[in-house]
């Protein structure tokens, strides 16, 4: 009886917390003093959790370490734009290829008769098709790389997104991916303002957070779900796993899917933010990045992957610019800072992080997670002997 | 005539020109306590590997139940490679994964401990559970198998109840005493619902007083789960205090079998085994 009021209070203060955060969302969009960066870093950034929470799903909770997650951005991304392009305007954009695009636009379809509602489902359903068509390239890849093990499949996946990196802009698929030219003009988070009588009402960042939300709270539940624990298992021993009855085939193609699923989402979601769509974007440097923020937060996370998005997005988009910037004081030029230096001081932190705080942030606890004392010591322990 | 649960029909296992199991026909029946045994090397844990699907038997057949669940034949390379008998006797192949036999009811478990180390006590009982679902990735996802998984929790709230590990149920699987590892991967192998349990060296790096316990152990657990037990190992106060039937591997060829007393007295084991490795 205790347990479920408990669990009630645990659930009531979770939804006003959420509400509160939205709140405040709403108002940061809407106050004109907020600094700008303030608000890319809060829209990058909870775009870069989702993914880095998928990736997290993969690599800390199946232990499967796989660096294909920017070529599954990448086809979510192009899925999403190719789809959301207003019909009027593929004729300009499509200007090398005759016959270029599609020809409709879902969410215009939608909109047309359903107004702003019908838009909003029209890029739900783009963003889950985009989740799809990665998830269905997931299990192509997976059919022959998910026999190899650690390193081997890290090289093979990372080898599959430059592939499709490539295959984007391969001329043939021209009318479909425009080449290599950009993709642009598609729906993205600033259609869904409100304006009323000369009154904008923002929702450029409360959008992102949302649908990042949502998809984090699914994941969420997933690996807190008997799959989820089979996926723990398949990463502590895959010999006792599969000894257990947990089938090592099904279950780490089940992962790798849902894992590019997700990134797919946060592929088409990026591409909203930006507003606009090139596969050079999506370079394996962009994987290295999502990786970082995996072990600065700790493998085995999920808020520690959303913390330490947030922090990589703020320090690389704003706190750390100064670094790549000539400064002068006086007539005393600064030593160092010049273009590029942000990512020596980029590649210092790693190393710190690797060497020092190997856990990352959060190890593997969550936020409000109570741990019985004795794992934590023991997990203290562990630490201390390594 | 008891009811058979395990026959071991001309099963060879050969890697590469090593024959590490030949030949080996071995009967299990229900509710018996089956143990092999053998000098080191001999063959009993590859033996454990085949029936459990870890290894495909070079050739040969397992019947669990009255049913076929592995059979082989010498094929590709092995076909000139094979250096054992009974070549042409089985045509078909059957190899099931580990996780299908496991559904099928053999659970087992390991000569060095392989809990899961990053969950607790229950945790590990739990995921072992993952195997009896009937929910599907979806219907688990949103929590549309609350039932299912609060019927799951219960059970292994009971098991550990039964098995006296509720006090240790939130301690980190590995970071208990060894004999109490033991007992939590004798329960997590419970957890599957087997209906024939393999034990891999139980007592191993046991002292004396554990190993009377686990003794004790055994044979409760035999009648409480309604078990079969086949079990590996080399403490023979242990194995002749409650097999049934005891037998005798020794590079890879059955040299004896019998009840313990039999075995006990058989100048080919005391040869091969007993005699060397016994102070009596």
């Amino acid at each position: 009886m205790t347990m479920k009021q408990e669990k009630k209070r645990i659930y009531l203060r979770a939804a006003l917390g959420l509400i509160a955060l939205l709140a405040v969302l709403l108002a940061l969009d809407n106050l004109s003093f907020v600094p700008s960066m303030l608000l890319t870093v809060l829209r990058k950034g909870a775009i870069y959790a989702l993914v880095a929470v998928s990736m997290n799903l993969l690599n800390g909770f199946t232990g499967l370490f796989s660096l294909g997650q920017a070529g599954f951005m990448l086809l979510g991304a192009y899925t999403y734009a190719i789809l959301t392009i207003p019909a009027a305007s593929q004729k300009s954009i499509y200007q090398r290829y005759a016959n270029g695009g599609i020809g409709f636009s879902i969410p215009e379809l939608l909109s047309k008769p359903l107004g702003g509602f019908g838009l909003l489902l029209g890029v739900i359903f783009c963003l889950i098709l985009a989740g799809c068509i990665a998830a269905l390239f997931a299990f192509l890849i997976g059919l022959p790389v998910l026999k190899l093990k650690s390193d081997y499949l890290a090289i093979a996946t990372l080898g599959f997104a430059e592939i499709i990196r490539a295959a984007v802009v391969y001329e043939g698929f021209g009318p479909l991916t425009n080449g290599s030219n950009l993709l642009y003009g598609f729906t993205s988070f600033s259609n869904f303002n409100i304006t009323l009588g000369g009154f904008t009402l923002h929702l450029e960042t409360v959008m992102p957070f949302l649908f990042s939300g949502i998809c984090i709270a699914i994941i969420l539940l997933l690996i807190n779900s008997t799959y989820g624990r089979a996926f723990k298992a398949i990463r502590d021993d895959e010999i006792a796993a599969e000894a257990m009855g947990i089938n090592l085939a099904s279950h780490k193609r089940m992962s790798f899917i849902i894992s590019s699923f997700f990134a797919g989402i946060s592929g088409a979601m990026l591409a909203m933010y930006q507003a606009s769509v090139q596969a050079t974007t999506f370079k394996s440097s962009m994987t290295y990045e999502i990786l970082l923020i995996v072990v600065i937060g700790g493998i085995g996370s999920v808020s520690g992957s959303i913390i330490a998005s947030f922090l990589f997005i703020a320090s690389s988009e704003w706190l750390l610019r100064f670094l790549d910037n000539e400064t002068w004081i006086g007539g005393f030029r600064v030593p160092l800072l010049r273009s590029g230096f942000r990512m020596v001081v980029f590649s210092v932190i790693i190393m710190a992080v690797v060497l020092f705080f190997r856990k990352g942030i959060m190890g593997d606890r969550e936020l409000f997670q109570k741990k019985p004392a004795s794992a934590a010591k023991a997990a203290k322990k562990e630490v201390r002997s390594k | 005539m008891s009811e058979n649960v395990l026959t071991i029909e001309n099963a060879t296992m050969q890697f590469g020109g090593v024959v590490a199991v030949d030949n080996l026909n071995l009967k299990v029946d229900k509710n018996q306590i089956v143990s092999l045994i053998g000098p080191n090397g001999a063959g009993k844990t590859t033996a454990f590997n085949v029936v459990t699907g870890v290894y495909a038997p070079t050739n040969g057949a397992v019947w669990f139940e009255g049913r076929k669940i592995i059979e082989n034949t010498p094929h590709g390379k092995m076909k000139k490679l094979y250096k054992g008998q009974n070549a042409g006797q089985y045509s078909h192949i059957i190899a099931p994964t580990p996780d299908k036999i496991t559904q099928m009811g053999i659970a087992r478990t390991f000569q060095n401990i392989r809990l899961w180390k990053s969950q607790t006590v229950f945790e590990n009982v739990l995921i072992a559970k993952h195997c009896r679902r009937s929910a599907n990735l979806l219907s688990a996802t949103f929590r549309l198998n609350a039932d299912e998984e609060k019927r799951q929790r219960e059970e292994c709230e009971e098991l550990l109840k039964v098995l006296g590990l509720e006090d240790v149920r939130d301690e980190l699987a590995t970071g208990l005493p060894y004999g109490l590892q033991r007992r939590v991967e004798i329960a997590r192998a419970l957890a599957t619902q087997p209906k024939l349990l393999l034990l891999d060296e139980p007592a191993a790096g046991m002292n004396p007083q554990e190993t009377e316990e686990l003794t004790a152990f055994i044979d409760r657990i035999r009648t409480d789960f309604n078990l079969t037990v086949f079990m590996i190992e080399h403490h023979m106060d242990l194995v002749m205090d409650i097999s049934d039937r005891v037998y005798v591997l020794d590079f890879g060829r059955l040299i004896a079998e019998g009840t313990p007393a039999e075995v006990q007295n058989d100048p080919r084991v005391i040869d091969a085994y007993l005699g060397v490795d016994e102070d009596a």
